[in-house]
């Protein structure tokens, strides 16, 4: 819980990782180049006091991630979101053994949501119902640049997906995190488009489709979606830093968030390990629109509760303490 | 050619090759690293943010660098190398071998990038569009969003964001006459009087996602090479525009009626 000018906020952090990028754990220059990549997104965007070193960053285990979140971070409640990188790393960036042995040491703080690839098929089907059973899942984190063999991507609209998402309906699985990336097949297309999460999200309506970054860098093509299809959801992770670097740009962020969406859809996420919640929580509670951009209204308290925690606590049915919630809307 | 024209004049011809993306020069943005000509072989390193940017898009510019480096006349041999790139390689040896999209990409291209460049140039328009509708609407205060649509090109001052939309109009083979209307889809067509504050509204999302972009890139360019630096050009085209600010504020709201929007303004 975080107390701020006398006001009580749930976090709910919507998108952490435990991974591994050490280069035992490397299959390949790709594994570097990926693990490169996450660290000058930190390096870039993160205040100096907040900057880790890049031995640290390669693997800090559960005891740091425990710390960071709950200890030092605010975080009362977090959603592990692991991406597998099956083809850069030996045993997968996500660590699932270590994420899952953390999640049931710490009951109640720790939600594990694992991966899906719809191009295992039948064999992936099966997988997927003793990963449901086993993780108790209540969302999946699919990763749509995921490489495999000699695919380097899919789609959520692709046949084998749609029967994912059909299973994830039988099995309860309802909280669909969809992370876009680069690759794509065919590359004739932008990877980043998100006109198959609309068809996904029109086809299967008792699904949430939260999607990561919140369709960064095509925060247009998401808007545009999110605001025909109310099962789409947006997740703060990266768009968030931007609070420290450009406050006027995240200003724009969530000034079209909240325009085109609404309160209720939009996720707070650190992506940790990318960044550290302290400190984003932090500004995030002290944030307001700059009162020469007029063209957005003003952040209001209850709307940075709702997007700090409560929007996550509805979907994932995490427990928020009466002193957090906001007053019930009076009935007309 | 003398090296040192020859130099310069491939630095010009480079200065044609755009980021689709982001809509600017390679040149402007510091993607090229290096640049060497003697004795009629020209030598271009290209770096990008990150080794994960999409490969469509690096394909892209280091395949237009090379065709307008080729078509200079004291070019005898071209070389383009896109460096620290998940798919250096691959591009690379397409590049060399002049193989083409598909040659280059093989079974993970379908048929070209011809779609994918119009759809950016059709956001780059979008956004020129808003950029000068708003730098209209802030100069005068009588204006209101719906009046935007009588607004035709001649009636917008001669700076640079009219420069740069009446560029973008060309690129997509809109028209750029001073009585062509001025709010227009990605085909010139004019909107429905109802439609035009969500209108300009969505053109505004599109000019926040890129600009942003294109800041975020330069800033992981300069992470990821300090020495990149003092070969970035400040962004031109949102200098004038440095709050996005518009003077109509909360003159408009999207549907919220579900699904509807869709069928209402498709």
């Amino acid at each position: 819980m975080y107390r701020k000018d006398g006001e009580n906020y749930f976090i709910v952090d919507a998108h952490v990782a435990l991974w591994d990028a050490r280069p035992e754990n490397q299959l390949n220059i790709h594994g570097k180049q990926f693990i490169d990549c996450f660290y000058d997104y930190h390096r870039n965007l993160s205040p100096e006091s907040e900057m880790w070193s890049y031995e640290e960053y390669l693997y800090y285990g559960g005891d740091r991630l425990m710390k960071d979140l709950f200890v030092d971070g605010y975080v009362d409640h977090a959603i592990f979101q692991p991406a597998r990188l099956g083809a850069f790393y030996r045993t997968g960036f996500g660590q699932t053994e270590e994420a899952f042995a953390l999640t049931r040491k710490h009951p109640g703080k720790l939600t594990y949501n694992h991966f899906f690839d719809p191009r295992f098929e039948e064999a992936g089907l099966r997988q997927l119902r003793e990963d449901a059973a086993r993780f108790g899942l209540k969302g999946v984190k699919l990763y749509t640049a995921e490489w495999r063999g000699d695919s380097r991507g899919y789609k959520l609209d692709d046949p084998w997906t749609y029967r994912y998402l059909e299973t994830c309906q039988e099995l309860g699985i309802r909280n669909i995190h969809i992370h876009k990336g680069p690759t794509i097949r065919p590359l004739d297309r932008d990877a980043f488009d998100v006109a198959d999460v609309d068809k996904a999200a029109t086809d299967f309506t008792d699904l949430n489709f939260v999607v990561e970054h919140c369709g960064l860098p095509r925060l247009e093509d998401f808007c545009w979606i999110a605001t025909q299809e109310p099962n789409v959801h947006a997740g703060l992770a990266v768009a968030i830093p931007f609070i420290h670097t450009r406050p006027r740009y995240f200003a724009q962020i969530i000034g079209e968030l909240l325009y085109w969406l609404d309160e209720d859809r939009i996720q707070f996420s650190s992506d940790y390990a990318l960044w550290t919640p302290k400190w984003l929580i932090e500004r995030f509670a002290d944030f307001q629109i700059p009162e020469d951009m007029d063209e957005y209204p003003q952040l209001t308290v209850a709307q940075k509760k709702k997007i700090l925690g409560l929007n996550a606590a509805a979907m994932y049915g995490i427990d928020v303490p009466a002193e957090c919630r906001l007053p019930e809307p009076a009935v007309a | 050619m003398r090296p040192a024209r020859l130099r310069a004049a491939a630095r010009a011809a480079l200065g044609t090759v755009y980021d689709p993306e982001l809509d600017e020069p390679i040149t402007d943005l510091g993607f090229v690293s290096s640049l060497t000509a003697d004795d009629g072989h020209v030598t271009v390193h290209l770096r990008l943010p990150t080794s994960f940017c999409a490969p469509n898009f690096a394909y892209l510019m280091a395949s237009d660098a090379k065709d307008a480096l080729t078509a200079l006349p004291g070019a005898r041999e071209v070389t383009v190398l896109l460096d620290d790139h998940h798919d250096s390689d691959l591009i690379n040896r397409g590049l060399a071998a002049d193989a083409g999209y598909r040659g280059t990409f093989g079974h993970e291209a379908e048929e070209d990038l011809e779609e994918l460049r119009e759809i950016f140039r059709r956001k780059a328009h979008a956004a020129a569009m808003e950029r000068a509708l708003t730098t209209l609407l802030r100069a005068r205060p009588d204006l209101t969003e719906e009046q935007l649509g009588d607004v035709v090109l001649g009636d917008l001052p001669d700076t640079a964001p009219t420069r740069a939309l009446l560029r973008r109009r060309a690129a997509l083979g809109l028209g750029t006459a001073p009585t062509d209307p001025a709010l227009v889809d990605d085909g010139g067509r004019p909107f429905p009087p109802g439609e035009i504050p969500l209108r300009l509204r969505f053109a505004r999302s599109v000019q926040i996602s890129i600009d942003g972009n294109a800041h975020f890139c330069r800033g992981l360019l300069r992470t990821r090479y300090p020495d990149s630096a003092p070969d970035q050009a400040p962004r031109a085209c949102d200098s004038g525009n440095p709050a996005s600010a518009a003077p109509a504020a909360h003159s408009t709201a999207p549907a919220r009626d579900g699904r509807t929007t869709k069928e209402k303004i498709a």
